[in-house]
């Protein structure tokens, strides 16, 4: 498989509207700054400012329950119900929940009153629902689905295979969670891809989303994973046609990072990040030989106890994946910085997208002459080696990001095995 | 700014060091010297080089500057320099580049254009080393040579008696063994030893020209730390080790 494209596929930005539709890019999972761990500048405004600059059209507002971002999301225009703009940035009703057994459920809204309804039936099980955009919930998966259905929202998991709060950490099958009730998609998250999600068969049937989980609005975060959707309008009723692939709508495309990228993709150490294959850490009783931690199973690895096949196996419904890495990350590996905010890296990040229009535009279509024109040589070459898949890549784990690398750094780490950081003293 | 060595060979050598692990540095000219101190990007290794005013023929500063450097380009143009040739650092009228003049029979005149580094904070680790061997850098260059042979990494490991270098690999082992009396200094309060990437340390002992010693910082499962020392000039590498689970 070519490691930027499944199936054959040429990433067109500029048509929004294709012959009989139109074609969004939409990163539906977000949280806003009243859920833990999340960016002070998640709010309406920065994340309406800076989607369009990633190329995103609709964006999940996040933590739909939580009173006090419901108040922000009630202050903008409500273009149709359900759907909401600010600046050229549509919004659509979205949350996360926690379950009793620390399932993460991902969940799209019709309306402001569906969101309160919501709330009001979510309330007695939960002590943080006024207070934490991601509320946790005494509810197991099953009961929350079916209340997200009775409210005429639709559910599904989140970030399906991470090792600390997904679905596949708790059971081995979605029956065994949601019992009878419907899901209406899973999420991948940034660890997967449609390459070891299709290995299993009780997902044949199911859309997929790619989503960032963004907790900060910068767009080495916001959009770092998003779907393209093919729609006739931007509604709810619209998007629950494409995720159920009713009246010709669907998810056209999936984009998000190369699975190997993820921080929870191989067995790891989680504090010192020492990879482990499976059965070792399994002898080792998941304590790490090097420095006493927790190894943490990776995502990799789970999939292949849970899976059906060896290699996938992808419907014809399956849209291809497109593999991307933030464009201010290449900038960073071209500058030859480690740090991805340094002035220099922000810098020429705006300037590239505001003379292509948008990041996808630079990573994916814009000539690599024009590139150089702006970026110079270097970022024009890496942008040109990361389209034809000359890099290689460290491999997260351990809740430690994976890294691409480029020539004489990959030449130097790929001597480096079992090499550790002077970040560990 | 204007400082000019006599002597090539302390500038070449270093930066050829350097220059492999890391591409650009802020370099710190002040009116004690030069300095640059930097990480790699894989944050595997830290550097940390002086050069100080005594080591120039000339050396006029009168203000500290942090100049942007590629250490790439400095080094090929370093190697344009001959052993009999004089090498002047200045900054160009502009303050815009790095002018490296080289005078011999011609005068040749380079300027590199000055990049914006940024300000990444760089966290240095703090150690203590039980061991530390100061040793001919020549012994240290075989030693990592021999290792090479049969392995992509070494062992350093240091006993009440003995400094040793030694690799293991599917093809066969070698150890390079150097006892209290064969070094210049040794002191050593337990026994300890770390395993390192032979691919930095090549590298980094290409600084064995410039030094008459190279002090050896050593302890159980930390990174080595490895002093070049010569008069005029500090050249300090700072290695996180490799773990034995292969």
């Amino acid at each position: 498989m070519n490691l930027l494209l499944c199936k054959d596929f040429k990433y067109s930005h500029d048509k929004l509207h294709s012959g009989d539709g139109l074609e969004i890019n939409a990163d539906l999972h977000i949280h806003s700054h009243f859920s833990g761990a999340t960016s002070s500048n998640m709010r309406i405004a920065t994340i309406a400012e800076q989607a369009p600059l990633k190329g995103l059209h609709l964006v999940g507002t996040g933590d739909a329950l939580h009173p006090a971002w419901l108040d922000e999301i009630r202050s903008l225009e409500e273009v149709e119900e359900g759907i909401f703009l600010s600046g050229g940035t549509r919004f659509i009703l979205t949350l996360e929940v926690e379950d009793a057994r620390r399932v993460h459920h991902f969940i799209i809204l019709p309306s402001l009153s569906a969101a309160e309804e919501l709330r009001g039936r979510f309330r007695k099980y939960s002590v943080d629902i006024e207070k934490d955009g991601r509320p946790h919930l005494t509810l197991k998966g099953e009961e929350i689905a079916d209340m997200v259905n009775d409210v005429g929202g639709l559910v599904g998991p989140s970030h399906a295979f991470v090792p600390w709060t997904s679905i596949y950490k708790e059971y081995d099958s979605l029956r065994e969670c949601y019992g009878s009730a419907k899901i209406a998609f899973l999420e991948l998250g940034l660890s997967a891809d449609t390459e070891l999600a299709d290995t299993i068969a009780e997902l044949q049937d199911i859309t997929f989303l790619s989503n960032s989980d963004a907790h900060s609005p910068w767009p080495n975060k916001l959009g770092r994973e998003f779907n393209r959707f093919k729609l006739s309008e931007v509604s709810f009723t619209e998007i629950k046609r494409a995720l159920l692939r009713q009246k010709g709508n669907r998810v056209v495309l999936n984009v998000g990072f190369d699975p190997r990228l993820g921080k929870y993709h191989r067995t790891a150490c989680i504090k010192c990040y020492t990879h482990y294959e499976l059965e070792d850490a399994e002898k080792l009783k998941w304590r790490c030989i090097q420095c006493g931690g927790r190894i943490k199973k990776g995502v990799r690895d789970r999939i292949r106890e849970i899976a059906t096949w060896d290699k996938p196996h992808h419907p014809e419904h399956r849209p291809p994946y497109l593999r991307i890495a933030p464009l201010a990350e290449i900038i960073a590996q071209a500058l030859k910085v480690s740090n991805v905010y340094s002035s220099r890296v922000q810098s020429l990040w705006r300037s590239l997208v505001l003379a292509f229009g948008s990041e996808i535009r630079v990573l994916v279509d814009v000539d690599t002459e024009e590139i150089a024109k702006v970026g110079g040589e270097g970022i024009a070459e890496l942008i040109r080696r990361f389209r034809v898949q000359d890099f290689e890549i460290i491999e997260g784990g351990g809740g430690k990001y994976g890294e691409i690398i480029f020539a004489k750094q990959a030449k130097k780490r790929k001597a480096a095995k079992n090499q550790l950081s002077l970040d560990n003293w | 700014m204007k400082a000019t060595l006599a002597d090539p060979k302390i500038l070449k050598s270093s930066i050829d060091a350097i220059s492999n692990m890391i591409d650009e540095a802020g370099v710190i000219v002040s009116q004690e010297g030069i300095a640059l101190r930097a990480m790699d990007p894989a944050h595997v290794a830290l550097v940390d080089f002086k050069l100080e005013k005594e080591a120039f023929e000339e050396y006029d500063v009168n203000e500290t500057l942090t100049l942007g450097i590629d250490l790439d380009r400095l080094n090929t143009i370093l190697k344009r320099a001959g052993s009999s040739d004089r090498i002047e650092l200045s900054t160009s009228d502009d303050g815009g580049s790095l002018r490296i003049t080289i005078r011999n029979s011609a005068t040749r005149r380079f300027d590199l254009p000055l990049i914006d580094v940024g300000e990444e904070e760089l966290r240095v680790p703090q150690l203590e080393f039980p061991a530390k061997v100061e040793i001919d850098p020549k012994i240290l260059s075989e030693g990592i040579k021999d290792a090479e042979i049969f392995s992509d990494h070494v062992t350093l490991r240091c006993d009440a008696e003995n400094l040793y270098i030694s690799a293991r690999g599917d093809l066969g082992n070698v150890e390079v063994k150097v006892s209290r009396e064969e070094a210049v200094s040794f002191e050593v309060s337990e026994p300890c030893r770390s395993m390192f990437s032979i691919e930095y340390l090549k590298d980094m002992i290409k600084a064995g020209d410039i030094a008459t010693t190279v002090r050896i910082n050593l302890g159980n499962d930390i990174p080595v730390k490895l002093d070049f020392l010569a008069p005029g000039v500090s050249l300090s590498f700072l290695l996180a080790p490799r773990v034995e689970s292969e």
